[in-house]
């Protein structure tokens, strides 16, 4: 016998958006053929534990928000969860991240960032409603797939109203990693290493970078000792996420979700995929260093 | 699955970051590596290597991604197989050229407005592959003559479907974004939509052959 059908339900109403709000889940693999990128959630530590809380072996989307500062009144009883660093309140008591937060119809949910990571990811038992574009939820507005939530939108589940925590979910409590705050990332040598000068490869190393306020999904961009770059014009080749290129003006950028599939800047390094989501929570203004593996 | 006579292609492969390898199948852009481009595509897809979670082509290489911490410690290799003739979906795409740096463009390559058209619109390209953007086409055959170097200051908002060159490259932009390209004209049909099924989302694919033909308006 087939589930019976069920519409989207509404579970909240949105007061105040903030200012870079948007559904995501782990993105869209395998497109870069198309050109599409494969965006998705910026950590996906955070999203794969909301995921699991609610015992989801599917990727259910959550709603990742830029410097947290959503504010909602709850339309429908639900249950929620959230993960990252801001700090949550219900009827403005203070709810911790990472567990199960039962929501009433009427109650005030709101966020407050704390400054010390980027993304705060708010997760409903049964997932959210949203469309899907190449199997995903994952928005991403300059690719015509969706755009950032605003004031006044509502939040409707996706899952079937009788929609129940799994015995044991309230209780159940899953540790964030506590390397957070390591701003040390491993990089691999990337295509065109051998490509730039011996002191830009050292001062590469050697110089601690600041994180720039010009950064989006779509990369990082690096502040810095200019480094000087190959003579040599590359023509454009893939790109995969985590690569760190460096433009004329010296200062590297580091390629990310939303970025382009292909381009033809010289790539001093890539970052360890182990390390790309602690990257990805690094707010601008903050000094990182990188360390070569081999 | 090859016959005795299969040779294994000559490729330079650089390893790219813990999962992927990319690979060089040639050292310019051209009809040859557009052929061997053809080449490796159809063995990827008949014969990915194990663990292989998506690739991807360019010009002169082909990144291969692996599922994590699956990647070979040796690149995978492809075989030089028998070129067969292979059949190019043709592709006919109306261009109405109005576009703001048509002047700039016949100025610079010492042409009229109406033989700058002629000379775009006569020409046949090839589609290398799609990338940087969704549906974005990199093409060649550009007649030398219409070389022109991209703008100084780049536009920040060019409309979709405006038809540019930049330097030595035409296209056509998929989606509204920044750009220093000079635009020609435009075309009407997208070329990329986000809510057709993957098979049909871009206009366009890599090996397509493709004309530009000249229209005062759109017939539709």
């Amino acid at each position: 016998m087939s589930a019976p059908p069920f519409s989207s339900r509404a579970l909240f109403r949105v007061i105040h958006a903030g200012a870079m709000t948007s559904l995501q889940d782990r993105g869209r693999p395998g497109l870069k053929a198309c050109g599409i990128p494969c965006g998705g959630a910026m950590d996906l530590n955070s999203i794969n534990r909301l995921n699991q809380m609610f015992d989801q072996e599917s990727d259910l989307a959550c709603w990742e928000m830029l410097w947290a500062s959503l504010q909602a009144e709850c339309l429908g009883d639900c249950v929620i969860a959230y993960a990252g660093d801001a700090q949550g309140y219900v009827n403005e008591c203070a709810v911790a991240a990472e567990r199960t937060i039962t929501m009433r119809c009427g109650d005030r949910l709101r966020f407050q960032a704390r400054g010390q990571s980027l993304w705060t990811y708010l997760g409903v038992g049964g997932g959210w409603h949203g469309p899907q574009w190449f199997g995903s939820q994952s928005v991403w507005p300059d690719g015509g797939m969706g755009r950032l939530l605003r004031d006044g939108d509502i939040l409707s589940a996706a899952g079937a109203p009788a929609w129940q925590l799994p015995e044991g979910v309230s209780a159940r409590f899953l540790r964030a990693e506590n390397s957070m705050r390591n701003s040390h990332f491993r990089v691999f040598k990337g295509p065109q290493w051998l490509a730039f000068p011996e002191a830009a490869r050292e001062s590469f190393f050697q110089s601690p970078w600041r994180i720039s306020e010009q950064s989006n999904r779509a990369g990082f961009r690096l502040e810095g000792p200019a480094l000087s770059v190959p003579e040599k014009q590359w023509i454009s080749e893939p790109i995969v996420v985590g690569s760190i290129q460096v433009p004329a003006n010296g200062q590297p950028i580091v390629l990310l979700n939303d970025g382009p599939t292909v381009g033809g800047y010289a790539k001093i390094a890539v970052l360890h995929p182990d390390d790309l989501n602690r990257f990805r929570q690094f707010p601008p203004g903050c000094l990182i260093t990188f360390s070569l593996l081999s | 699955m090859f016959d005795a006579s299969t040779a294994i292609l000559s490729t330079h492969a650089i390893r790219y970051g813990r999962d992927a390898w990319l690979v060089e199948f040639a050292e310019e852009a051209g009809d040859e590596s557009f052929a061997i481009a053809a080449m490796l595509r159809e063995q990827l897809e008949k014969h990915p290597p194990p663990h292989l979670s998506e690739f991807c082509f360019a010009y002169t290489r082909v990144l291969l991604e692996f599922a994590s911490e699956q990647c070979p410690t040796q690149a995978p290799e492809f075989f030089s197989m028998e070129q067969r003739p292979h059949a190019a979906r043709k592709r006919i795409i109306e261009v109405c050229y109005d576009g703001e740096d048509l002047q700039r463009v016949a100025q610079h390559c010492h042409l009229t407005v109406d033989e700058v058209i002629a000379v775009h619109s006569s020409a046949r390209y090839r589609v290398h592959f799609l990338g940087f953007a969704p549906g974005f086409p990199y093409l060649s055959g550009l007649p030398a003559r219409l070389n022109t170097p991209r703008l100084d200051s780049p536009r920040t908002r060019i409309a979709a479907g405006s038809v540019g060159i930049g330097g030595a490259q035409t296209g056509i932009y998929p989606l509204p974004t920044a750009g220093g390209w000079n635009i020609i004209g435009r075309m009407q049909d997208p070329l990329f939509d986000p809510s057709a099924p993957l098979a049909e989302c871009t206009l366009l694919r890599a090996g397509d052959e493709l004309e530009f033909r000249a229209v005062t308006s759109f017939s539709r």
